[in-house]
């Protein structure tokens, strides 16, 4: 009988293992992963806290609220946000998938610095089509304290709307917290957003602690 | 005295299990060759590397799992099970240590 034959039974083995496989693992991310990391290294102070930009989301399915402890003054740590961008200083991760191939900036670049209200921050390149080689801008600066916080909106899909908040809090003479906070109401209105957000929602935190990592390295060697 | 009814169900059970594990090895295998078709040259490699970080290791815990079950049912490979499970668990050790220091894996970033 056909389906007897071992082929066939392991193919069905197979079929059965991954999805138990997988409803174990979105049991776990769900009762623990998420919630760890979407608070990576924040406490619950940090965690509730006003942000700028809170307001644009009152209930946000994405709600991401990461800290790093940098040794070094608000004032040695902010440069290293505002001259950030595609092309401009890198976004201190993964310079092959966000930067072009350019190696993120190890110094304070002066020509970056006069970020403001207003300007948009490139944030990737067209590899086709008629606008081939440029930029394009995802995300605006929308709300600006200098050495104290930014808000950055995002402009295009699938984060079209997304508010990432960035926030210093001084420790002491040479501690600060730095605090980012991304939040986005998505919603699964097509297969595309179920498909962007189940990436999203599981591998952004990747990009993003080496994007604090990266930021509190270099302030912190500077 | 073992009667043949069961031999020829072990039999089966040993067959249909080494199918089972042909299978996720390819689909782990898979995970690898389907990115380096699509991605341009230039992003291969990272993407791979990226991959191996993160969906490659779900499959690879899977696959981890398949051979787990192989060092009981189809006890004559071991070898081959441990083999496997030690691959699996270095691919693991050099994707926490990449992940706790990221900031300083130059070849991962840049």
């Amino acid at each position: 009988m056909l389906k007897h034959h071992p082929l066939l039974r392991a193919i069905a083995m197979n079929i059965i293992a991954w999805i138990l496989f997988l409803l174990v693992l979105l049991a776990l991310y769900f009762a623990w992963l998420r919630e760890y990391q979407m608070n990576w290294g924040a406490t619950a102070q940090e965690v509730s806290r006003y942000m700028a930009g809170d307001e644009l989301h009152e209930n946000p399915r994405f709600d991401a609220t990461r800290a790093v402890q940098i040794n070094a003054t608000p004032e040695q740590i902010w440069p290293w946000i505002v001259q950030m961008g595609y092309k401009r200083a890198g976004f201190y991760g993964f310079d092959k998938l966000d930067n072009g191939g350019i190696p993120s900036a190890e110094r304070i670049i002066p020509e970056y610095q006069n970020l403001k209200v207003g300007d948009s921050i490139p944030s990737g390149e067209y590899t086709r089509g008629e606008h081939k080689g440029e930029l394009f801008y995802l995300l605006e600066v929308v709300e600006m304290e200098p050495h104290e916080s930014m808000l950055w909106v995002f402009l295009g899909t699938p984060w079209i709307g997304a508010t990432w908040s960035w926030g210093l809090y001084r420790v002491d003479d040479k501690h600060t917290i730095l605090v980012s906070r991304l939040r986005q109401s998505y919603t699964f209105d097509s297969f595309e957003a179920i498909i962007a957000w189940s990436f999203i929602d599981t591998i952004e935190i990747l990009m993003m602690r080496t994007t604090l990592l990266g930021i509190k390295r270099r302030a912190e060697n500077m | 005295m073992v009667e043949k009814g069961s031999v020829v169900t072990s039999e089966n059970k040993i067959k249909t299990y080494r199918w089972f594990f042909y299978i996720s090895l390819l689909q782990l295998l898979a995970f690898f060759i389907v990115p380096a078709l699509v991605f341009p040259i230039r992003l291969v490699f990272h993407i791979e590397i990226i991959s191996a970080l993160t969906l490659g290791l779900v499959v690879a815990l899977f696959f981890l799992l398949v051979n787990v079950c192989g060092l009981y049912i189809d006890k004559s490979r071991r070898s081959l099970y441990v083999s496997m499970l030690i691959i699996i668990g270095l691919w693991f050790l050099w994707a926490v240590i990449s992940w706790s220091f990221i900031e300083h894996m130059d070849y991962l970033l840049r």
